[in-house]
């Protein structure tokens, strides 16, 4: 059983700001493998696997994974760049945690983050990354203007309109407002009327729909993930219940050659790999989503934010409206939603793990500030692609764990 | 015109550090551009009609692909008008998105009418070809008819 095999036992993260002289994204990540490595009390002969997201836009050589392995001088067993763009962060738990159960390996360092907005031009050369260079770079997309072919199918197929979506803003807004580091937290509360003003980057999805940089600088995450065995002395571990990915497309277009295979019986841009991820990871750990205390997300655009949940179980499908404009991710009662803020207000860190952290952080209970009480179950999704990786992890903690 | 049959040159400065998008397999459909014939790939195993990159068909696996020209009509499955360009290459707003031909392939690609309020889901859409930037190679784009 894979299912609670493997524990996260420490964590790290490295934040620079705006005001703060910038580093290179080596360095982030760097000073947040050492913050995990030292809180593990563990050295770099203890590490046995080394596993990275894809590379930082201002590192696109292949093979980023071996950049740490040269900086840390670990000698590891197993190491790869999980290359499913955002997906593979969540993915490099996934392998840590077979890795560790396996017994092949005692640790899995695994770390991401990106410095992307001090050294490159991300509008100018994310598309690079997310279109076909052939048949879709030519026509002169952004990286939103990818998403939103997305968006207005699905706007179009289940009625939702603009301000549905908005509220998705709305309320991650007030999480940001209660946490330190959130990017978009001096900008104070937001309403579905500044967000449906906010000016159009590529319909239907407007400026404040949008994930935000975070604040200028990026955010270095790691974890060391350990057998379950070895997680139990120590303090505060926390479980990798279940866990899926999915995996659809490199390239919108290629997505719409999808056919008779779930998630895409029939060419379609109205489902996501969420579901076969979710799916898949409930029925590893027993769990559902009515179980889930609290949710994050990488979702970089309040229209998939709503798809997500609905793939993710949280509503039925082409109900993500309804569940959404009644209150369900409210800040004030509803699901616990994107506790920092998400993408759209604590702010977007490259392919960061940041998100996963935030989940962590609630289970282990030093959320401080805005805490989610009681909280033993978290589900954490991410994605990337845009829009053709989805991954999902189900953490519990001791009390999820005894319950 | 880019020759896809020779890729491009990935560089990294002033080093040359490896090649990309070598692609004899699409080669045919640009010189279709060139005529003003608009082409997906058919397999002549199973029949099916299959994106322009296919090198396989998915279907039943057959290596034996040719090619199928489109009487280039089609209808818009989604679509997005950017308002924030990638560079300055390219002058807002313009209108791109996936036309479902009515051969069954979908394809990626620029909408052009009159006004944008013209551009809808389900819209129908006829291919012309020219460039989408002053000078540039000449791509499919699909006019709403």
């Amino acid at each position: 059983m894979i299912s609670n095999a493997a524990a996260i036992v420490s964590t790290g993260m490295h934040v620079v700001g705006t005001d703060q002289p910038r580093i290179s994204s080596l360095e982030l990540q760097l000073q947040a493998c050492r913050k995990a490595m030292q809180s593990a009390g563990i050295t770099r002969r203890d590490v046995g696997a080394v596993f990275t997201g894809r590379g930082p836009m201002s590192y696109t050589a292949m093979e980023w994974n071996m950049r740490i392995i040269n900086e840390l001088k670990i000698v590891p067993k197993m190491s790869t760049e999980v290359t499913i763009h955002g997906a593979g962060v969540l993915g490099t738990w996934q392998y840590a945690a077979m890795a560790v159960a396996a017994g092949i390996v005692d640790y899995a360092l695994c770390c991401s983050g990106c410095m992307g907005t001090r050294w490159v031009d991300l509008v100018k050369v994310n598309a690079g990354v997310e279109s076909d260079l052939q048949f879709e770079m030519p026509y002169g997309p952004t990286t939103p203007s990818l998403y939103a072919l997305f968006a207005t199918r699905y706007m179009h197929e289940f009625g939702v309109s603009s301000e549905d979506v908005a509220r998705i803003a709305v309320e991650n807004r007030k999480w940001a407002l209660e946490h330190p580091d959130a990017s978009m937290r001096h900008k104070g509360p937001i309403t579905v009327e500044d967000v449906i003003s906010s000016r159009l980057i590529a319909s239907p999805i407007h400026l404040l729909d949008s994930s935000s940089w975070y604040r200028g600088g990026g955010v270095g995450s790691a974890v060391i993930i350990t057998s379950a065995d070895r997680a139990k002395d120590t303090a505060n571990p926390i479980y990798l219940s279940g866990f899926g990915q999915c995996v659809t497309h490199e390239w919108i277009t290629e997505r719409m050659g999808l056919t008779d295979i779930a998630p895409s019986r029939k060419p379609n841009l109205t489902t996501t790999g969420a579901a076969v991820a979710s799916a898949d990871a409930y029925a590893m750990a027993g769990l559902r989503a009515s179980d889930m205390d609290l949710v994050e997300t990488s979702a970089p655009f309040t229209f998939l934010n709503m798809m997500v949940l609905e793939d993710l179980g949280f509503c039925p499908k082409g109900e993500g409206r309804d569940f959404v404009g009644g209150g369900g991710i409210d800040f004030d009662g509803g699901l616990p939603f994107n506790t920092n803020g998400g993408y759209l207000s604590f702010g977007q860190a490259a392919n960061g793990m940041h998100m996963a952290l935030e989940a962590v952080q609630q289970l282990q209970g030093t959320a401080h500030g805005r805490q989610v009480a009681d909280a033993e179950h978290a589900l954490v999704h991410f994605h990337g692609g845009p829009n053709g990786t989805h991954s999902v992890a189900l953490l519990s903690n001791e009390q999820g764990m005894s319950a | 015109m880019i020759d896809w049959g020779e890729g491009l040159a990935f560089m990294i400065g002033p080093y040359e550090v490896g090649l990309t998008e070598t692609s004899p397999e699409t080669v045919e459909f640009w010189a279709g551009v060139a005529r003003g014939e608009l082409l997906v790939k058919e397999c002549r195993s199973c029949g099916a009609l299959l994106y322009p990159r296919r090198i396989l068909c998915p279907h039943c696996m057959s290596d034996d692909l040719g090619w199928r020209r489109c009487v280039g009509s089609g209808t818009v499955y989604s679509f997005s008008t950017i308002y924030h360009v990638p560079n300055d290459l390219f002058e807002a707003p313009y209108t791109n998105g996936i036309i479902e031909l009515d051969e069954g392939p979908f394809l990626f690609g620029r909408i052009l009418s009159e006004t944008i309020e013209e551009i809808v889901v389900g819209a129908r859409v006829h291919v012309e070809f020219g460039p989408v930037i002053e000078g540039g190679d000449v791509l499919p784009q699909y006019r709403v008819s």
